[in-house]
């Protein structure tokens, strides 16, 4: 399922939520390089710096939260690959980040195979 | 302030919400986390003074410190819960949760799987019970603690009880296939409570 060499950043203020996600995306082989990002405001900074081929962004974070994130990620780069992150089915905010361009959406608690799944896809979106 | 009663046929309807709310999504929610198959027993719902909050104290938690996750949710209604379970078996719990064989002391990234286990098992729950009785409401961040019972169990029952002096109180008890146990408090004022259940 490799996709070459591929940079993610993963925004999460939980630490466990980080290490869960950068196992999936390594055990699938999605990126050479993950970078970490504890909120909203450090991930858009991240993001500037870096300039991922792809970003998770979970939405509840202090500071900046994910859709005021992507919004600022969007500005600087409307054709930035976002993946939201959210609790069970928050459907009205994935329906806001994804009229903002997110390009899709992971569900806590994640199912290993469809994150790696929705990562693949979006990897592979022009 | 008057205590809001409580009857006992507002307490069968809100151990069905409860339940259903737990069975349907918690459960679910726990399993994904732990990639194990779980059984659950859920109590009655209780209203207790805020005097008694002994009676909340499972018996084995007298001699043993908690590892616990303490989550509020406000909006239509205020809402407490409380995750715990002894400390060792909380290690037990993350160090399952990192795919690791056993945690000697909590490091930073095991107190966040637990905190972040309270998250989102509340965020299945009230979500459900966003679903059941149009109710909406929003996390606070999980506070995670490791002390006894009764001492942790203070600041949320006075939190939500302060106010009518009395607590509706809910609990349940979730075990895993590899036999990990972890309970859920749930707790709010007499008045959160009939606004609940007003709401559907």
């Amino acid at each position: 399922m490799s996709v070459g060499p591929k940079k993610i950043l993963v925004v999460d203020d939980a630490s466990f939520m980080r290490t869960v996600l950068k196992d999936i995306i390594k055990s699938n082989g999605l990126a050479h390089e993950i970078a970490e990002a504890g909120d909203g405001v450090e991930g858009v900074k991240a993001y500037q710096t870096l300039k991922p081929d792809l970003v998770t962004m979970d939405v509840n974070m202090p500071r900046a939260d994910g859709i005021q994130a992507l919004r600022a990620i969007m500005k600087i780069d409307p054709a930035a690959k976002v993946v939201m992150v959210t609790s069970v089915e928050q459907k009205q905010i994935v329906q806001d980040a994804m009229k903002l361009g997110a390009r899709d959406y992971i569900v806590k608690p994640f199912d290993r195979n469809n994150v790696g799944l929705v990562l693949n896809k979006v990897m592979r979106q022009k | 302030m008057q205590i809001s009663i409580i009857s006992e046929q507002e307490r069968v309807r809100l151990a069905e919400i409860f339940t259903k709310c737990i069975m349907t999504k918690t459960i679910q929610s726990l399993s994904t986390l732990l990639e194990e198959q779980i059984q659950c027993k859920i109590g009655k719902v209780r209203l207790l003074d805020i005097s008694e909050l002994d009676e909340l104290t499972p018996a084995f938690s007298e001699t043993v410190d908690m590892s616990a996750v303490y989550l509020k949710q406000t909006g239509d209604i205020n809402v407490g819960v409380l995750y715990y379970m002894p400390e060792k078996d909380g290690k037990r719990f993350a160090a399952k949760l990192l795919g690791k064989k056993s945690m000697g002391a909590f490091t930073k990234l095991g107190k966040s799987s637990l905190s972040e286990t309270g998250n989102i098992l509340s965020g299945s729950f009230f979500n459900a019970l966003a679903n059941e009785q149009d109710c909406k409401t929003f996390s606070d961040v999980p506070g995670f603690a490791v002390d006894t019972f009764r001492s942790i169990l203070e600041f949320p029952a006075m939190e939500i009880g302060i106010e009518s002096q009395s607590l509706v109180a809910v609990a349940a008890e979730f075990f895993s296939a590899s036999e990990l146990q972890l309970r859920m408090l749930i707790i709010l004022s007499p008045s959160d409570a009939k606004k609940l259940l007003e709401r559907h």
